[in-house]
């Protein structure tokens, strides 16, 4: 898994926001318009694309795009 | 676990909504974006919401009483289920007023149920099992909520999300009926995802204020519907897949059988996601929560009345229906059925 098409596939989630670029060190709350819905878009698309269902708990630890990245990578690894 | 219920047909599904329709763009806590995407993830462009003096069981008796007289069948129903979590009263239970209300004979059975978004699968399967058995020749299924009593106007997260409906299923033996086959679980670690607290025996009335607490920018009392919206994301994307595949699998089908599906209408995000987790065409995904909201246990058969005169004239109709939501509680049924007569009414 490469982070370009993991960002790539986020942009295509919060297309409602405008956001047509992320970086690896984007802060998700920091994004424009972000709310508690955008949670629920990327935890879709990570359990589609990537078959990894993150909790809220574990998504407590997530501040920017890179630790997504990362968290999705693990979880995958622990399988 | 799994079922199968034999000789049950569904004979009719009528639905009542309240006249008052409340616009998600008029939500005034919700800035014109909010609103915008709000309605482009959940889907819901308004809901109906039920007066102070109107109850969930007013709008089952409306849409029942409908129903007993075009189907003409007053004197012959044995059983009555009332399943809702917004009953009129902590006790007598809303089924056995509504027996009376109804004008049904007093040699009727009358319980309630009291579970929500999985509800009215539920409801199927336990009427289901009195018809099969033969006890029970006729049955009506009332199934809905008044969710918008116990939702705090400062709640962002559940506030918009509800609207109210009642609907009455008339059910009867059929020896023609082909068999349904259900899935059904329950699994109580989800039950602080949807729960109002204050009220009943664990937290009486009296004994908390009804202050507004602060969840993440939410405010609601103990008196209120508690949202945990991730947990019962998560709950819905891990469970409902897999009780849709063993339905199908204990019916023999595959995905490609279903001419319909109908999920609970939890919010369009939801309806998606599984659709694409099962590799399932959306557009196959009968809704009603565009125009009526989150309607808990009365989504399922008020989206079915919604769509009822497309589907009039169908026979042999392949369906699967799935409710989910508040325990955690879910249901899964696969149904090849004559389309029944539906209606959908306005209670004024």
């Amino acid at each position: 898994m490469e982070i370009n098409e993991f960002i790539a596939h986020l942009c295509e989630e919060f297309e409602d926001l405008g956001v047509f670029e992320l970086s690896p060190s984007t802060v998700l709350r920091n994004i424009p318009g972000w709310n508690s819905m955008h949670i629920l878009l990327l935890v879709a698309m990570i359990d589609f694309r990537y078959q990894v269902l993150l909790s809220g708990e574990q998504l407590k630890t997530v501040e920017t795009v890179s630790d997504l990245f990362d968290l999705v990578l693990q979880k995958q690894n622990e399988r | 676990m799994n079922a199968k219920i034999q000789n049950t047909r569904i004979d009719a599904i009528y639905a009542s909504v309240p006249e008052k329709e409340v616009l998600t763009a008029d939500y005034p806590l919700f800035t014109s974006d909010e609103a915008r995407s709000f309605t482009k993830n959940t889907g819901i462009h308004a809901r109906r919401v039920a007066t102070d003096n109107v109850t969930c069981s007013d709008l089952c008796e409306f849409a029942a009483k409908q129903l007993l007289l075009d189907m003409k069948i007053r004197e012959e129903i044995d059983l009555l289920i009332f399943v809702s979590q917004s009953p009129d009263y902590f006790l007598p239970a809303t089924s056995v007023l509504l027996q009376e209300r109804l004008g049904l004979k007093t040699d009727c059975m009358a319980f309630d149920v009291n579970l929500g978004c999985s509800g009215y699968v539920y409801g199927l399967q336990v009427v289901g099992q009195f018809i099969q058995s033969g006890a029970v020749r006729k049955a009506l299924l009332l199934v809905g909520d008044k969710s918008t009593i116990s939702t705090s106007f400062q709640d962002k997260s559940t506030y918009p999300l509800f609207g109210d409906a009642g609907t009455a299923t008339l059910l009867s033996f059929s020896e023609q009926a082909i068999p349904w086959f259900f899935n059904l679980g329950s699994d109580g670690i989800g039950k602080q995802a949807i729960i109002i607290e204050g009220g009943h025996s664990r937290n009486p009335y009296g004994t908390y204020t009804e202050e507004l607490l602060n969840f993440s920018g939410n405010y609601h009392s103990k008196s209120h519907l508690h949202l945990d919206g991730l947990s019962v994301f998560n709950f819905a994307l891990s469970k409902v897949p897999i009780s849709i595949e063993q339905t199908l699998i204990n019916a023999n089908k595959s995905i490609t059988d279903l001419d319909f599906m109908v999920l609970h209408q939890a919010n369009g995000l939801i309806t998606r996601s599984i659709a694409r987790k099962i590799s399932f065409p959306l557009d196959k995904c009968l809704t009603s929560i565009e125009e009526y909201g989150n309607t808990s246990s009365a989504s399922i058969p008020l989206t079915l009345a919604l769509h009822g005169s497309k589907l009039a004239s169908c026979q042999n109709l392949s369906l699967l229906l799935s409710g989910f939501g508040v325990g955690f509680s879910w249901a899964s049924v696969f149904l090849t059925i004559d389309f029944p007569k539906t209606k959908l009414l306005t209670y004024a």
